[in-house]
């Protein structure tokens, strides 16, 4: 069986003759049980198929199987999971491009509910605490708000967040700390409302920033950037909020 | 000292520790005598001196900012941690009077 081979990572990757072996992270804190591996085979698949229709198929099989799913899209960002050792979407991520066994986990640091599914209040709560929302001084215009696009564009790569939690949940800070260091899915956010130009709290949110955890526990690991399935770049996010917060005092 | 006090501590105090290491490199190469003596009379010039005492202050204070960084992110017991960061600003300071008292000693 490939699992056994040391050089898993030279196996061409991808369905064999149809066939892919699934190894399925399976706890039900209800139950006592530990958590455990569940071993599954399926036929017929192909390379192109996506990792989220290959398990529909086997929920086909196991209705117990725990996972949240939504738009199968890509852009709801409700089935981020630790897919062989990485986080991602199962529904954009192809069959063709996974080595055999697949080896499906819930995304670390956060509380298991079933199998699949975390617990995602506190990635949440983080997300909230940044104020992700407009911030301007005068009252809105009747008319809609326009910006240059020079302004429009410092957004790009800020705005295309889904909060799948797959960069947070891959970042070793936000797992010693996750109650005290907002994550870098929060950070981007920061980000992208202290760089619109129709936000006027700049000053308060760099402020609020500037302690020893909420963005300063980042050490550059960069997982984040190295995860996202949306090929954002929060470490260059939270670099961004660094350069502003020293522009204020040089 | 917390936040971007911190970070840019770091970021300088790193910034003139490679620049020295470098100078300090090429000095150690191009001398003539590793001697004792030798030592005393480069560190008689104050700018010598100075600047091997910033060396040191940069790097008590990177490795200040550093260590706390270590016990922010895994020590998590708040008696622990307050016992670890006394230790290492105790041992960080102690270091500092004692490499000064030194080179104060040798000029």
């Amino acid at each position: 069986m490939s699992e056994w081979l040391p050089i898993r990572f030279l196996q061409r990757p991808g369905p064999r003759d149809g066939r892919m072996h699934f190894s399925i992270y399976r706890y039900d804190p209800e139950s006592g049980e530990a958590p455990r591996q569940q071993e599954y085979i399926l036929d017929d698949l192909s390379p192109d198929d996506m990792l989220l229709d290959a398990l529909l198929r086997l929920r086909e099989v196991d209705e117990t199987l725990g996972f949240r799913r939504s738009c199968g899209e890509g852009v709801c960002g409700s089935d981020g999971m630790n897919i062989n050792g990485r986080n991602g979407l199962a529904c954009i991520t192809r069959l063709g491009t996974l080595a055999d066994p697949v080896v499906i986990r819930p995304l670390p640091g956060m509380p298991v509910i079933r199998d699949l599914i975390v617990d995602m209040d506190n990635f949440h709560h983080q997300h909230q605490r940044v104020e992700p929302w407009l911030q301007p001084d005068a009252p809105p215009p009747d008319r809609e708000q326009a910006q240059t696009p020079a302004e429009r564009e410092r957004l790009d790569g800020l705005t295309e967040c889904i909060l799948c939690g797959c960069c947070s949940a891959a970042c070793p800070s936000y797992w010693w700390n996750p109650e005290r260091f907002l994550g870098p899915a929060a950070l981007l956010q920061a980000a992208r409302f202290i760089e619109d130009s129709r936000d006027t709290a700049t000053e308060a949110r760099l402020e609020q920033l500037d302690d020893a955890y909420k963005l300063f526990r980042c050490h550059t690991i960069m997982n984040c950037s190295e995860v996202c399935p949306k090929g954002l770049n929060p470490t260059e996010a939270i670099g961004r909020i660094r350069r502003r917060m020293l522009g204020r005092h040089v | 000292m917390s936040g971007l006090a911190a970070w840019l501590i770091q970021r300088l105090s790193a910034l003139y520790l490679g620049a020295f290491t470098v100078y300090a490199l090429i000095r150690l190469s191009l001398a003539d005598s590793w001697s004792h003596a030798a030592w005393s009379d480069w560190l008689a010039a104050p700018w010598n001196a100075v600047t091997l005492w910033l060396a040191a202050l940069a790097l008590l204070l990177h490795a200040w900012v550093g260590g706390r960084d270590v016990l922010l992110d895994y020590v998590h017991p708040i008696g622990l941690r307050v016992v670890m960061l006394t230790g290492l600003a105790g041992w960080l300071l102690g270091s500092g009077i004692w490499f000064t008292a030194t080179l104060l000693e040798v000029m």
